[in-house]
């Protein structure tokens, strides 16, 4: 059953990449979460359906304008701290601001980085739920054939909602690298994390 | 005057046997008036709890650190459940809790995955990021109605 599960949920990852880039951080104080969203989403589907970024030459371009955007949406500082869980506090400023960079570049190059496997994907939203500074956002993204549901958890930073966490199919991303990284952690320390992480983004072209 | 005693004896006998009695059941029934002490709460809001029950263990790494003291329908149509969590354990802002099954049948529990917050959480705080419990009916189902689409568009 758990591989079964796990199979799912790789194939969900490569379905969901379309809508993982599709939060824009246009947005006005004012907004709602869901309205930030939903402007989000039309943004993206603007980028990915113009014929002019389709051709070879325009690819760097088009990646460029997702990563632009998916920038101003995640909060990838919030996202590699949780990640990292407590070996975070022990490790020092420096080592805390590379990893979120290499966190988030890995994010990027695992997601982001599958752009072409977009194929009109459709994303419907459905309730919002707001307590606070905290926001919760139901979605479901709808293939052909089948639908997946994500789930969006964000934070309220100054003006704008971020991005902290992410459920596809009852699935948590953070909670997914939280026990990888501790799994990691245990057993090569954090020096061997890091070297895996920058094994792994080392292709990963510094303009993204 | 020898009675009197004797009576004396056997009231006081039945009255601290009814008060062992009633510290017993306490201490054994699903809710002590003595866990708030020791204990504090915390809620989590979950889509679903499918199988969980009143009492059920809540565990970080495998070890039982609290259990599931209330489940009601919150707003939203969201499951809230309030945990009671041992005292001497410190829970993370930004831990992660879900509903996980003892084996594949087995009852299901709550696993706290610590998170990497400096902030705690207090008595009465929520814990937000949550996984609901796995519908393995619905997994099923999705495996062959979506194995069933492949074949078809081949």
């Amino acid at each position: 059953m758990k591989h079964l599960f796990f199979a799912r949920r790789i194939t969900t990852f490569f379905v969901i990449i379309s809508a993982l880039f599709g939060f824009c951080s246009v947005s006005a104080s004012s907004d709602t979460p869901l309205d930030q969203m939903k402007t989000s989403v039309e943004k993206l589907l603007e980028i990915l359906s113009d014929d002019q970024l389709k051709t070879p030459e325009m690819q760097s371009e088009r990646k460029k304008r997702v990563v632009s955007v998916v920038d101003g949406i995640f909060d990838f500082h919030g996202m590699a701290r949780s990640s990292l869980a407590k070996e975070w506090q022990k490790i020092s400023a420096e080592d805390q601001k590379e990893f979120v960079d290499l966190f988030s570049k890995l994010i990027k190059q695992r997601y982001i980085g599958k752009i072409d496997a977009y194929d009109g994907q459709k994303v419907v939203f459905g309730k919002e739920i707001i307590r606070g500074e905290r926001a919760l956002i139901y979605s479901t993204l709808q293939d052909n054939s089948s639908s997946y549901s994500m789930v969006y958890f964000l934070k309220k930073n100054q003006d704008k909602w971020l991005i902290i966490n992410m459920k596809i199919e009852n699935v948590s991303l953070v909670a997914n690298y939280r026990s990888d990284f501790s799994s990691i952690i245990r057993k090569d320390k954090y020096a061997g994390l890091v070297k895996m992480l920058k094994d792994k983004v080392s292709g990963f072209k510094e303009s993204w | 005057m020898k009675k009197v005693t004797v009576d004396y004896v056997v009231g006081l006998f039945m009255i601290l046997g009814f008060l062992a009695f009633v510290y017993l059941s306490l201490q054994l029934g699903e809710f002590s008036i003595f866990s708030m002490e020791k204990n504090y709460s915390v809620s989590a809001q979950f889509d679903n709890v499918s199988g969980l029950k009143e009492g059920a263990a809540v565990e970080i790494a495998g070890v039982s650190v609290g259990r599931v003291s209330k489940i009601i329908l919150g707003e939203d149509d969201l499951a809230e459940v309030t945990l009671l969590i041992n005292k001497d354990v410190k829970i993370t802002m930004d831990a992660i809790a879900s509903i996980r099954t003892q084996g594949i049948i087995g009852d299901k529990f709550i696993r706290v995955f610590q998170g990497g917050d400096s902030e705690m959480l207090k008595h009465d705080d929520v814990i937000w990021e949550t996984e609901s419990a796995v519908d393995l009916e619905k997994l099923i189902s999705q495996y062959i109605f979506g194995s069933a689409q492949e074949k078809s568009d081949e």
